[in-house]
């Protein structure tokens, strides 16, 4: 994810994923202000969309497999998905 | 439900992120971003939750950052409670500076767009980078004390918020008793702000005889762990051969070698080129076996801690 086209804290975002023994999460941390995030899934591709004052920001990430869930809470994306 | 508190990964700290083992977070009814407080006896922190590492599955661990631990006045394998919190929108905060800190200016809306999204509580002591200009140009943390709030409890800091900056100092608001936690005190500095290596180095670590049957062959290995940039790799139970001055007599150097060559061969396999050991004697059979140039555990917490 481009650092620069999120609306973050000014630290960035931060993208982790996490293998574990049933599954998989990605998690992205767009800092706590983030609001009017949306996130969908296509395949093997997860669409972030940021609605701001201007001009809606878009970004993607790389996900292991298809998603069985996503989250958006305060700035925080969780995707999940079994292995 | 009580957690333990272990460090989170450097990477991901100043975030007031809480990754919580995945079991105890289902357990607890808690997903990313759900928003928690983290208690412990004499203090508490607001953090958001995240996924816990894998690592960490089923242990009850709950990994936040120094600034966390410092809020919630909690080390390291303390016991912590973790609860789900409402939190509403703060309509008004009024923000406490250290004494020491001069701030001039209209400095309100900048610190509400530093805040923006932060949950916090009224006495909190919270600390953020003011970046360059305040502070002549380092971007130190700046601990502020939560002076008041409305509404009271845990409010989020939102675009919206009026930020006003209180005439009392930190210190004195602290004095006065009228905060419930926090420390007022001056700047601290925490492990984040300062620690790791800059450039990731991988080390080839020998645990002397004498520390491994005190059993304390773990604390290099244990104390880097956790350490941003540093790999650390016990090169097993072999022996350097040097055995205090038995290495340096003429008539044994051989057999020395002898003994310490499934040692060398160890550390060559280990992905790490730089040697490491607390024991002096040992560092020079190591040095001399490898080539590696030999680090003793403090140099390196040293480089660190960038002391």
């Amino acid at each position: 994810m481009n650092h620069q086209q999120t609306r973050s804290t000014g630290d960035g975002a931060l993208l982790r994923r996490y293998e574990y023994e049933d599954g998989w999460v990605v998690a992205a941390d767009l800092g706590a202000d983030a609001v009017n995030v949306s996130v969908d899934t296509v395949g093997e591709t997860a669409i972030v969309v940021i609605e701001g004052d201007g001009e809606p920001v878009e970004s993607e990430f790389e996900l292991p497999g298809e998603a069985d869930s996503v989250v958006v809470e305060n700035g925080v994306i969780t995707v999940e998905g079994q292995r | 439900m009580k957690l333990t508190v272990r460090p989170l990964k450097q990477k991901d700290a100043g975030r007031r992120l809480a990754a919580i083992d995945r079991v105890a977070a289902e357990e607890l009814g808690l997903s990313g971003g759900d928003i928690v407080r983290v208690e412990g006896p004499d203090g508490a922190a607001i953090a958001r939750v995240w996924p816990g590492y894998p690592e960490d599955d089923g242990t009850g661990v709950v990994r936040i950052d120094g600034r966390l631990r410092q809020e919630a006045d909690v080390g390291i394998d303390d016991r912590v409670t973790v609860e789900d919190v409402d939190v509403s929108r703060a309509d008004a905060v009024t923000i406490a500076f250290p004494s020491q800190l001069r701030v001039r200016g209209q400095i309100a809306p900048f610190i509400r767009d530093k805040l923006s999204g932060q949950p916090v509580t009224e006495g909190q002591t919270i600390r953020t980078s003011l970046g360059f200009g305040l502070m002549g140009g380092q971007s130190q943390a700046v601990p502020m004390k939560i002076a008041e709030t409305s509404p009271g409890g845990t409010v989020v800091i939102t675009d919206e918020t009026e930020i006003s900056i209180s005439e009392i100092s930190a210190e004195e608001l602290a004095d006065r008793g009228e905060a419930a936690g926090g420390t007022g005190e001056g700047p601290d500095v925490t492990y984040e702000d300062i620690g790791g290596l800059a450039d990731e180095q991988a080390f080839a670590y020998h645990a002397p005889c004498h520390a491994r049957n005190q059993g304390l062959s773990r604390q290099a290995v244990e104390t880097f762990r956790d350490v941003e940039g540093v790999t650390m790799e016990d090169v097993g139970d072999s022996c350097s051969g040097i055995s205090g001055t038995y290495g340096w007599k003429e008539e044994k150097y051989e057999k020395s070698m002898e003994i310490g060559e499934e040692m060398f061969e160890h550390m060559e396999d280990a992905e790490g080129e730089v040697g490491m050991t607390e024991c002096p004697t040992c560092a020079m059979q190591m040095e001399h076996g490898t080539g590696y140039e030999i680090e003793h555990p403090l140099q390196l917490l040293e480089d660190t801690l960038g002391a």
